[in-house]
């Protein structure tokens, strides 16, 4: 069946539209055998849609999907050989915690010793054993979440669809669910859609995520090509925290060195790539990004690289988060946040050397805000 | 019973923060309340009390004084012997014509009213809004527009006269309300447990028995005793489209009391007019706590 394509689960320029607005834009994903997309995006942005049409939820006004090969498009959701954990976990109220999971089962006819087999394999998975007999009233969050996993995985599907599924839980609980999700992914070894719109997850989870706004990809990339090499300034803000420091400054050529300039300051940029050089001959104006992580106390010989460049800024505001203290500062238009570390005890009102590794600067077009490199 | 919550819960605060309790407010409260309770008993004891008396001690004068010689007489006369229009059979086949006509009647449009707030919440489909308008459309039309059209109806249909008539004239008037009631509360149940078994590979009824139907406990009672009270009491349809042998209770008891021949038996027309009521009241009594939940259930979130 696997025809020429080494994709899995193929989203092939599929289009949605509610009552003429379009809800997605020929959006094409696809995800190898195993793999983790995570559909990330602000809300309304139609990650969730595009995933109710991977479950079948809502037809798709145009396009197709397909798994291993074969077209699942024009199936019943129960027929597409998939698996779904909802947001609100959706448990049948008044049935036990076994009943749960095996009503999946039931519903095909799988016989009664099978579907008992099956139910404790699942449950010794998730360490749910003792809560078999329990209505889903009588558990907590994160067991509720279990259970609505143990449902899921019970069918042992080709592919798990997660929809937002940790958004319920408390901020502890949540990051452990994370790691068991991925522990649990590592040892199934089965593909799996995700939708969040928490850019932690995204990075913790995925092999793959997929930007969205406004119902068309931004961008679809590994992790680190999201936060290390942002397809334009929407990805760049959206992905990371703090936010990335984002100004529009001027290129221009100074005594052979290539250099940035924004309001009173200006910063040299030792190896800049040939289309930056072309950029600054015609088309000078230009958006400069750079995370915060990349800009330092000077003091801090740890973090100064060579290829940096230093700017003289006063300490607006100074946010301790333990490892590390993130530091706001303000001069006129020039407002970056920096990470420093917390031994050097920043004050508000001070005046700092702040280092910037312009080696990891990202610049983008000032009219359409796609990556210039 | 919410008097007497409301009451320990209030007298509880009053008793922690004042340490007393009987301010001239709450006298004249409780005076009010106990003064409308007797207002609406009184009719109730006035009939019961009635019922067990001789003929003779009613005719005496005093309505509200207790029986001197108590009487089952008029109880047994009103169930199996009174003269009801021609013939002297008392109430109890009309009352078996009233079982028969609502037990169906209430079980069809509770089931109905039931399927149709699942398919309007949650199986919507083009013009769904509109569907749901003319089913409410329908409460709203006076009974008394429709009677002719619906003889027709039932002529043409050969149900004239039967209690099968009546059970589809019940129907077709609650199906409305019951729509009503269960769409609301569907509306409230969350959509993502239906693709969940849809998921499952649930079809259309599984996820209904399996699903909903197990978790509408609340509205089923409140649809139940909305139907069986309207149904029970109504006396328009039963007078209209009534049969000899489908003659329902109320328009027996109309009968029974309105017979223009012999002296009127006060004691027996009270006797029947309890038993006409019992049935509603037992329902009352049996689910009526569920009936205010229920209710609730739509409005709050459920």
């Amino acid at each position: 069946m696997n025809k020429t394509s080494q994709h899995f689960l193929e989203i092939d320029s599929l289009s949605k539209q509610f009552a003429g607005v379009d809800a997605l834009k020929d959006v094409s994903i696809d995800v190898e055998e195993g793999g983790f997309l995570v559909l990330i995006g602000p809300s309304g942005c139609g990650k969730s849609t595009l995933l109710n049409m991977l479950a079948g939820f809502e037809p798709a006004t145009s396009g197709d999907i397909r798994i291993a090969g074969r077209s699942i498009a024009d199936l019943h959701p129960s027929k597409r050989d998939i698996a779904m954990v909802f947001q609100s976990y959706a448990l049948y109220p008044n049935m036990t915690v076994a009943g749960n999971i095996g009503f999946g089962m039931e519903t095909r006819g799988v016989p009664k010793a099978e579907r008992l087999r099956k139910i404790d394999e699942v449950a010794a998975i998730l360490q749910i054993e003792p809560l078999l007999k329990r209505k889903p009233a009588q558990l907590s969050g994160g067991q509720r979440q279990r259970v609505a996993m143990g449902r899921a995985l019970v069918r042992d599907p080709q592919a798990f669809l997660f929809d937002e599924p940790l958004s319920n839980l408390d901020a502890r609980l949540r990051v452990d669910m994370r790691a068991e999700i991925k522990k649990l992914h590592a040892r199934l070894g089965t593909t799996i859609v995700y939708v969040t719109h928490d850019q932690i997850e995204a990075m913790t989870l995925a092999t793959k995520i997929a930007v969205l706004k406004h119902g068309e990809v931004q961008q679809v990339g590994t992790p680190d090509d999201i936060y290390h090499r942002p397809a334009n300034t929407f990805v760049a803000d959206f992905m990371g925290s703090p936010a990335m420091n984002r100004v529009t400054g001027h290129l221009q050529q100074s005594d052979g060195t290539l250099k940035l300039s924004f309001g009173d300051y200006s910063l040299d940029l030792h190896e800049p790539s040939a289309a930056l050089q072309e950029r600054a001959r015609t088309q000078p104006i230009i958006d400069f990004g750079i995370r915060a992580e990349n800009v330092n106390d000077s003091r801090d010989d740890a973090m100064t690289s060579t290829g940096s460049s230093t700017l003289p800024l006063t300490i607006e505001l100074v946010e301790p988060t333990g490892s590390d203290t993130f530091i706001g500062t303000r001069d006129g238009d020039a407002h970056f946040t920096a990470r420093v570390a917390n031994y050097l005890h920043p004050r508000p009102g001070e005046r700092i050397n702040l280092n910037f590794d312009m080696s990891k600067a990202h610049f983008f077009d000032t009219e359409s805000g796609v990556r210039v490199e | 019973m919410s008097e007497s919550t409301s009451d320990t819960m209030s007298g509880a605060i009053q008793h922690s923060s004042q340490g007393k309790r009987m301010t001239p407010a709450r006298i004249l409260l409780y005076a009010v309340l106990v003064l409308f309770a007797i207002y609406y008993l009184l009719p109730l004891y006035v009939m019961l009390v009635n019922s067990f008396k001789p003929l003779e001690e009613i005719r005496g004068g005093d309505m509200l004084a207790l029986p001197q010689t108590w009487t089952l007489a008029p109880w047994q006369s009103a169930w199996s012997t009174a003269q009801i229009g021609v013939q002297a059979t008392g109430l109890k086949p009309y009352f078996m014509n009233s079982i028969a006509m609502v037990i169906p009647a209430v079980l069809l449009s509770t089931i109905l009213g039931a399927l149709n707030g699942y398919v309007l919440t949650k199986w919507r489909f083009r013009g769904d809004g509109i569907v749901f308008g003319l089913l409410l459309l329908s409460c709203f039309i006076p009974f008394q527009i429709v009677l002719i059209p619906m003889a027709r109806m039932l002529g043409i249909l050969g149900l004239a006269g039967t209690t099968s008539g009546l059970v589809l004239v019940h129907l077709v008037y609650g199906l409305g309300f019951t729509t009503l009631f269960f769409r609301n509360y569907y509306a409230a149940f969350p959509t993502e447990l239906v693709r969940a078994a849809q998921i499952d590979g649930a079809g259309f009824f599984r996820i209904f028995g399996r699903i909903l139907l197990p978790s509408s406990g609340p509205i089923i009672v409140v649809s139940v005793i909305w139907q069986f009270t309207n149904i029970w009491n109504d006396f328009l349809f039963g007078a209209s489209f009534a049969d000899v042998d489908s003659v329902p209770m109320t328009v027996a008891l109309n009968n029974l009391v309105s017979s223009s021949t012999g002296v009127k038996e006060y004691n027996v027309h009270f006797a029947g007019a309890v038993l006409a009521a019992l049935p509603t009241l037992v329902v009352y009594i049996v689910s009526g706590r569920y009936f205010v939940r229920g209710l609730m259930a739509g409005a709050v979130k459920g």
